[in-house]
């Protein structure tokens, strides 16, 4: 944890770390003149960018008049004091997003609304008159056998099923893939709110290699990819756990991939690779064994 | 750094008080009073346009951030020379420097408006606004790296300006730096 970056650092100093994390930079900083002296000159930074910048937020402004003007169409909020005489400004709005102003009295537009909900009530009407008899519609989807329904799969078949949309070239290093193990690490935490580390399956031959964060539901999720020199990629997914209670590894396939899942102190896992249900088993009560324990 | 931070999301308030700190944020943008009012202008429309003021206070200000920031980015990416044309104005953050104890701030005014639009405005939502990591990754939709590689380099060109102007004080992180 001595080759710490700058970004990790200033998040350090933002105060954007979780407890463990900062406690460990904390002790770090303390033992470690080089991380101390880094340290020490980002808080500096950081000092005259929150005294500037800080002073210019709080800063009384006058918002000009002529900002605020919006062709009547909405209401402009009202300023404190009128702004002195300023030629008008030009709108930074991009032309997708511009509109011609609105000149028509409320009168006419009501009268065109009301003729195109007329047309609009005669034509559907019309159209029904005139148009063949179809064939009838398909049974709803209550009325089909129990076997062609959707039923709602559990998180971690979703995941699963979400995984075996991965080709395999995408979770095979390129050789430009950067692995950033801090930034991983720091992310990791963001997710689920606790100081995690990636496991470490380096004595099973898996390097981890990349991270990157994935929405699942309204929740983030952490797809972690560890890479082999000889097997296939390993994938873990790390997202957040509230409402589930803690739930032992749990082996499923979905089509040619397996899986194991479990939960474990708010924290949901999904393990998958191409390998057999009891390996997969293994590599999980070793992810298992370096998780912090539960205080 | 308690004290500092969840400004953003908690100070709930009307749009008529929202509407200075957006006019800040424009200003922060574009260094430039003219295309600040424009901007400023340009994002009350699209939100009115998209039904954002409807949005509850805190959403509504972080709405209007976000909607400034990507109108703010299309209109540069329209129009890449128009910092060219309406060159950053280091005058309208004299102003408010000059209240600390900062020394000479007209040239630290200079060098804020120096950077570039993009770090400037990420930097002034993180130590002006109280954003955190997460607030300014989603005004700006930058990914959390892209945002804290932003963040840094803005402290990195900071300790250069300070290297370079010889003001950091006589214990110079940078010279023992240089020293080793």
């Amino acid at each position: 944890m001595t080759h710490l970056s700058d970004e990790f650092l200033l998040a350090y100093l933002d105060g954007q770390l979780e407890k463990g994390q900062t406690s460990e930079v904390s002790q770090l900083a303390g033992s470690n003149p080089e991380v101390s002296r880094r340290v020490a000159r980002l808080k500096r930074t950081q000092a005259q960018l929150v005294e500037a910048l800080g002073s210019f937020a709080r800063e009384e402004i006058e918002v000009p008049r002529s900002a605020l003007q919006m062709d009547g169409a909405a209401e402009a909020p009202p300023v404190a004091k009128p702004a002195s005489p300023v030629r008008p400004a030009p709108t930074l709005t991009p032309a997708s997003a511009r509109t011609e102003p609105k000149r028509s009295s409320a009168a006419r537009q009501l009268f065109f609304l009301c003729a195109v909900f007329a047309s609009g009530l005669a034509g559907g009407y019309g159209a029904t008159l005139l148009a063949p008899q179809r064939a009838a519609l398909p049974h709803k989807i209550v009325d089909r056998p129990p076997g062609a329904m959707f039923t709602p799969a559990s998180w971690s078949a979703d995941i699963a099923k979400f995984h075996s949309f991965f080709p395999k070239e995408m979770l095979t290093p390129h050789p430009d893939a950067i692995a950033n193990p801090e930034f991983i690490r720091f992310q990791l935490s963001k997710i689920t709110a606790k100081a995690l580390t990636p496991p470490d399956f380096s004595h099973q031959g898996f390097t981890l290699y990349r991270g990157q964060t994935l929405k699942y539901n309204q929740d983030n999720m952490m797809q972690l990819t560890y890479s082999s020199k000889t097997e296939a990629p390993l994938t873990l997914y790390v997202l957040p756990a509230d409402g589930y209670s803690d739930s032992p590894i749990h082996a499923q396939a979905f089509g040619s991939y397996k899986a194991v899942s479990w939960v474990s102190d708010r924290v949901r896992f999904l393990l998958t690779a191409e390998k057999n249900e009891e390996d997969l088993k293994v590599l999980a009560v070793i992810a298992q064994s370096q998780m912090p324990r539960k205080r | 750094m308690a004290a500092y931070g969840n400004i953003f999301s908690q100070q709930a308030g009307t749009i008529h008080k929202a509407m200075p700190r957006l006019y800040k944020f424009a200003l922060v943008l574009t260094a430039n009073e003219e295309l600040a009012r424009g901007l400023l202008r340009g994002t009350v429309r699209a939100m009115h346009i998209r039904n954002e003021w409807q949005d509850e206070d805190a959403r509504r200000l972080t709405s209007g951030f976000r909607r400034m920031y990507v109108l703010w980015t299309a209109k540069l990416n329209e129009d890449p020379g128009l910092q060219k044309k309406c060159p950053p104005d280091p005058r309208l953050f004299v102003a408010a420097f000059a209240k600390g104890p900062l020394a000479s701030n007209a040239q630290f005014a200079r060098f804020i408006a120096s950077l570039p639009a993009e770090q400037r405005g990420v930097l002034y939502l993180v130590y002006g606004e109280g954003a955190s990591y997460d607030e300014a990754a989603e005004v700006t939709a930058l990914n959390m790296l892209a945002l804290m590689k932003l963040l840094a380099q803005g402290h990195a060109a900071l300790t250069q300006w300070l290297d370079e102007r010889g003001t950091v004080s006589g214990d110079s992180y940078s010279h023992r730096e240089r020293a080793a």
